[in-house]
């Protein structure tokens, strides 16, 4: 049921709850907000007559004495949902955004790149709230952030109780910190690890069903490593192991007995023919450090208009807990680039008109999107066994000449920027979906 | 030993500054390292600078010292970066990550307070069109958006000498006062420092008017001080990682006084403040905190 709720300074421990609402209830009871619980008299009250709080618009009015409202840090300006599940009373969602270590640039101007994501408020209501790792109080078991008014529409800054699910949005954060606030949210804390490159590598490489989608991969240990890899596979692309977004790369092409060597790792690109002793000193430098980076074989990806491209889908756990397909985007690099992300000059294109241009035909599109759904379906399946909780993933596939496919990437902390350009509303529902899937965690 | 970070060509007129103060405590442990951006070797968590101790002042390379202050506003991209890269080393504690903060930022989250709303008046990020269209600024403070130390408020009406296009151009907070004390016909600003002792806790350190003194032991200024304490502690639950601050307030002429900037470090503290107890004691409570933090 939908409520707002209101205090009452007469009485102390105290919750009036309407009695047309409600079916079995204690003389006393918890009240939970959050991971805080305090204990109540409970009082029926006949004010709001048959009305139900069916909806946002609709909401029945809770009354709560003003010492409860203190402790259980509840604010008297949102609307909330209540539930009664034995002999307690859960006032929530209570969800929080962790965000990363700047505090100092978490003004209500920063968030509003996150307003977006509350058009989907009324069906989850509750406190929704940003906060910094660094602004917890553990000891008073309090957070100092922001929260989202709905009504005003505005972020307004805060204090209150540890959130009984957390959405975490960077990966900056120590990981006893991590470790931490899982524990104080029973597991409820998606997103909860970043693996690099070379470990989502190792890791999918022991499924049988996945292995024949990576291609040959190895970690940069010493310059012999790249030179046996680049002898076996000829092509080859230098990722680094920690980053994204097309950050850090490098691609080395043999050409007789030089390589041409092309280097992403600053704005300009530097595309440059070195011979093997040039090589050798370049990689004996420290511009590719020991485990650092991977090298992966340069695959003959399929292209459009002369262009490569890849395929970024965007898989979620919806209000079942399941993982299903929440939108999918190629993204073309531009020409003689090997990068395809957007924010290196890339753009976007449906997968529909990716196939056709890449391919010139129609026939087997169906098959090639059930395979790429099957693919991103499995590597979700794997991912969750690793043990950590994932709820939003963003999968780069490769599609080559002969239109086989392979995982190029997975990334926690995706970014949707070409949705937000092809289409609003699927990017709108990716940016609802993780809302919905806290409200389910925090059992609405 | 502690660090003390600051601008490129003001090391060694730190260190001149400091060096007197820093003999008269006569202990080893009271010694300083200062430099700059440019002497940070963060590959070999090393900084090259001028260390200040009882015996003197040298050029010297040493370890990146645990605890450091930081006395710059760092806008380069180049600098922030550096900076992060110190600031996710795990054992190396920064004191005032930034000095240069959002007053609109300052101002929402003082407002979001019960206790502290009451000393913040009616505000609005200035409009530049309302300048244009409405020339009667009459009863309103302008404050920079982004404060500096050196207080730039414009009151009531555009000064001589400012041209009506920089205020245009530059952003600005519009607070709405009420009749308030002026000096020489511009605002009566008192600044108060706060800064954190050697138990970690904040404490006033003394105030200092931006214009001539005008208003000693009066009962405000005693309000100022807790006032300012509190505000700190407060801010510092949203912006951990500060040790010094400052706040400026205006008075109305019933002596309340209203809250209009907050800044960092100010230099100012140490170049222009003619009582030297402030400074020594500015010191003492610049080593207690860091003592305090290396435990």
């Amino acid at each position: 049921m939908w409520v707002t709720i209101n205090k009452v300074s007469s009485l102390n421990d105290v919750i009036l709850l309407p009695e047309a609402a409600v079916e079995k209830i204690y003389k006393r009871m918890y009240i939970c907000f959050g991971q805080r619980r305090v204990a109540a008299n409970v009082n029926l009250s006949k004010e709001d007559g048959d009305k139900r709080g069916e909806s946002i618009d609709n909401p029945l009015n809770i009354k709560i004495s003003g010492d409860i409202l203190a402790r259980l840090m509840i604010s008297s300006n949102l609307v909330y949902r209540l539930k009664i599940s034995g002999n307690s009373i859960i006032i929530g969602p209570v969800i929080g955004f962790l965000i990363g270590n700047r505090n100092y640039a978490y003004s209500p101007y920063h968030m509003e790149k996150y307003s977006d994501r509350f058009g989907i408020y009324n069906e989850c209501g509750g406190l929704i709230y940003a906060f910094s790792p660094r602004s917890i109080d553990w000891e008073n078991k309090i957070i100092y952030g922001l929260y989202y008014d709905y009504k005003r529409e505005e972020w307004l800054y805060g204090r209150f109780p540890f959130p009984s699910v957390i959405y975490r949005r960077d990966f900056h954060t120590n990981p006893e910190t991590i470790k931490k606030l899982i524990q104080v949210t029973h597991g409820k804390l998606f997103n909860s690890w970043r693996f690099s490159k070379y470990y989502l590598y190792s890791y999918i490489k022991q499924d049988a069903k996945l292995v024949s989608s990576l291609p040959p991969t190895t970690l940069i240990k010493d310059y012999d490593t790249i030179k046996k890899f680049i002898d076996k596979y000829g092509d080859v692309i230098l990722k680094p192991v920690n980053l994204s977004r097309g950050r850090g790369i490098c691609v080395i092409k043999r050409e007789k007995d030089n390589y041409r060597f092309i280097d992403y790792r600053k704005s300009q690109a530097s595309d440059e023919i070195l011979s093997e002793n040039e090589m050798e000193k370049l990689f004996k430098s420290d511009s590719f450090l020991p485990n650092r980076y991977i090298v992966q074989k340069l695959l003959p990806l399929a292209k459009i208009n002369g262009s490569v491209f890849d395929i970024r889908i965007v898989m979620q756990k919806d209000r079942k807990m399941q993982w299903f397909e929440s939108g999918i985007e190629c993204r073309v690099a531009k020409s003689d680039s090997f990068l395809t992300n957007i924010s290196r000059g890339g753009y976007a294109l449906s997968l529909d008109e990716a196939l056709d241009k890449a391919f010139n035909c129609s026939s087997d599109r169906e098959d090639i999107k059930k395979k790429i759904h099957d693919l991103c379906i499995d590597t979700c399946v794997r991912l969750d066994k690793t043990g950590h909780h994932f709820a939003e993933l963003g999968i780069d596939i490769a599609i080559d000449e002969n239109k086989k496919l392979y995982i190029i990437e997975v990334n926690v902390f995706p970014s949707f920027k070409g949705f937000k350009m092809m289409n609003r509303d699927t990017y709108l529902s990716i940016r609802y979906t993780p809302i919905l899937y806290a409200s389910y965690l925090a059992g609405f | 030993m502690i660090g003390i970070l600051c601008d490129n060509g003001k090391v060694s007129m730190y260190a001149h500054l400091l060096f007197p103060f820093i003999k008269s405590f006569k202990k080893k442990a009271n010694a300083v390292v200062l430099f700059t951006i440019k002497g940070i070797d963060i590959k070999n968590k090393k900084v090259t600078g001028i260390i200040v101790d009882s015996s003197g002042i040298k050029k010297s390379i040493v370890t990146l010292p645990p605890v450091i202050f930081n006395f710059i506003y760092m806008e380069r991209k180049n600098q922030v970066k550096t900076f992060e890269s110190i600031l996710s080393m795990n054992n190396i504690a920064i004191i005032n990550e930034i000095n240069r903060f959002n007053l609109l930022m300052i101002m929402q989250m003082l407002s979001s307070s019960v206790k502290f709303s009451e000393f913040v008046l009616p505000y609005r990020l200035y409009n530049a069109n309302a300048l244009k269209e409405n020339g009667n600024l009459r009863h309103n403070v302008f404050i920079p958006l982004k404060s500096s130390n050196k207080l730039q408020a414009l009151y009531d009406e555009i000064p001589s000498g400012v041209e009506k296009n920089a205020l245009i151009k530059k952003r600005w907070i519009q607070i709405k006062t009420p009749s308030i004390r002026m000096y020489k016909s511009m605002p009566f600003v008192i600044r108060n420092y706060v800064q954190k002792g050697s138990d970690g806790a904040w404490l006033s350190l003394g105030k200092m008017t931006l214009q001539r003194d005008i208003f000693k032991n009066t009962d405000f200024m005693k309000l100022i001080r807790e006032i300012s304490v509190d505000m700190a502690v407060f801010i510092e639950k949203f912006i951990p990682g500060m040790g010094i601050c400052y706040m400026d307030f205006i008075i109305d002429e019933y002596n309340n006084p209203y809250f209009v900037n907050f800044g960092g470090f100010d230099r100012n503290i140490i170049l222009q403040q003619k009582d030297m107890i402030i400074i020594k004691y500015f010191l003492k409570n610049l080593f207690g905190y860091a003592f305090y933090l290396i435990g």
